[in-house]
């Protein structure tokens, strides 16, 4: 097979969207043709580049504020849109009066749940909340099945959002326990984590990267397409990533390392 | 004026999950939709002449999945709903006022103009590691303003919006193969503009 004929199976071998037998195929090309296996790192340096590139660019603070603060009060006490762009959003302003009750429902929750004040409040709360957490002064629900835990948790939530699950068994721990835990105005799912490692706490919510403290230091896993934001105290480590559309801060005593490998699944060292 | 909702009923996806189908609420959609304003204003970004542009596609974007709330089913892909309205209405509106311009237009306009991407500095400082390639950065989104929009546009969703292949071909409402193409075509193109800021 020419060179160029396999261009296209070096692009998606590097999104991982080969099939097997096209995976075969190119490989068998590969292990012959030093031309293309240099083809393919540029191409993984450029897609490397890219993520990076593209993960630094995030909407404006003042759109997001723009959206969420989409809320007006009206003569009547009832809250409506308020145009953004008055061309756009008036222009959709239906005549329904349910549209206005709904309206009413949907900011007013998105507000409620998003309303960004200072972006890092949970995970400074997170960091500050841990050892409390771990030392019985928050009331935690014992459960024996994680399943179980998982589930009560969710419907604390109105399903709106699950815990993430993981497997931490590489760090000797397991799920015992949670609370639900209101900080600043979101709710977050807190599942303790606990056996014969050292602790971690896991907090859930809904939010975004822009979660992480503005001094997190980020580590991106090319390979998984996670970046995972690393912030402390004096006592204990934190790190912040992204599954879905939660965000998951786990704490422990563990070195961040070490908690980046339990997330990534690899062996625990400690 | 209801809003025309027609053109979102094709984004109704199979359920990922079977059992989880399930209509979303506004409130939920809207709590959502917030998660995925990054990847939204990226996208836009690389569609729109200007900042300005690229939020007022962001906004209209985000007024008209509510309008169209109940078109959205749980457990199908958000993401790709909310990226297939914006380009909808970028196009739709670069059609109707020729107000907003692809960047791929900018090839023509002042040079200012064509660079304009690398003015656009992330809201966000961003960690070290990130200011470390700051300037492969910026020269990465100066490049990507000048290839095609046809090669851009898959670029945009799958290396920097971690869309598959199926969403990208899904929002581009073209075949998977194409995707695969344009995608190699358009990382050649980048290769041969970014040079030796790649190695």
């Amino acid at each position: 097979m020419r060179c160029e004929e396999v261009q296209e199976l070096i692009t998606a071998s590097i999104d991982d969207a080969l099939t097997p037998q096209e995976r075969a195929f190119l490989d068998t090309h590969l292990t012959d043709c030093s031309d293309c296996r240099a083809q393919r790192e540029r191409e993984s340096a450029l897609k490397r580049a890219l993520q990076q590139a593209g993960a630094a660019i995030r909407a404006p603070e003042n759109l997001r504020a723009k959206i969420i603060d989409s809320l007006e009060v009206g003569s009547e006490g009832k809250r409506t849109f308020k145009p953004l762009r008055t061309s756009a959003w008036l222009r959709r302003a239906p005549s329904r009066p349910v549209w206005a009750v709904a309206a009413t429902l949907v900011l007013l929750i998105a507000t409620l749940v998003y309303r960004l004040q200072p972006a890092q409040d949970i995970a400074s709360l997170a960091l500050a909340t841990h050892e409390r957490v771990l030392t019985g002064k928050e009331k935690l629900e014992r459960v024996a099945d994680p399943k179980e835990l998982r589930e009560q948790l969710s419907l604390a939530v109105n399903q709106r959002f699950r815990p993430v699950a993981l497997d931490l068994s590489s760090a000797k721990v397991r799920p015992v326990a949670g609370l639900v835990k209101r900080i600043g105005e979101r709710q977050v799912l807190v599942t303790v984590y606990e056996g014969d490692g050292p602790a971690i706490t896991c907090y859930t919510f809904l939010g975004t990267e822009a979660d992480a403290p503005k001094s997190a230091e980020l580590f991106r896993d090319s390979q998984m397409g996670v970046n995972f934001y690393i912030f402390s105290d004096q006592h204990v480590n934190a790190v912040l990533h992204k599954e879905g559309d939660v965000i998951c801060i786990l704490v422990s005593q563990l070195p961040p390392a070490e908690i980046i490998n339990v997330l990534r699944g690899m062996p625990h060292h400690a | 004026m209801e809003l025309d909702t027609a053109n979102f009923a094709c984004l109704q996806w199979p359920a990922v999950n079977g059992d989880s189908v399930r209509k979303f609420g506004r409130e939920r959609l809207a709590s959502e939709m917030l998660t995925h304003l990054d990847h939204l204003y990226r996208t836009a970004l690389f569609l729109a002449k200007s900042d300005a542009d690229a939020q007022d596609c962001v906004q209209e974007t985000c007024a008209r999945a509510l309008g169209a709330y109940d078109q959205f089913t749980g457990g199908t892909n958000l993401k790709a709903w909310l990226t297939r309205i914006l380009y909808n209405y970028f196009f739709d509106s670069a059609a109707r006022h020729k107000r907003m311009v692809s960047t791929a237009q900018l090839s023509d306009e002042a040079e200012e103009q064509r660079d304009y991407l690398d003015t656009v500095a992330s809201d966000d400082p961003g960690p070290d590691q990130l200011f470390m390639q700051r300037e492969l950065g910026a020269k990465i989104r100066s490049a990507l303003g000048r290839i095609p929009e046809e090669f851009r546009a898959p670029i945009v969703l799958v290396d920097m919006g971690d869309c598959s292949y199926q969403e990208a071909a899904e929002i581009l409402r073209c075949p998977i193969g194409t995707v695969r193409s344009r995608l190699s075509r358009g990382r050649k193109l980048l290769q041969s503009i970014l040079g030796d800021y790649l190695t």
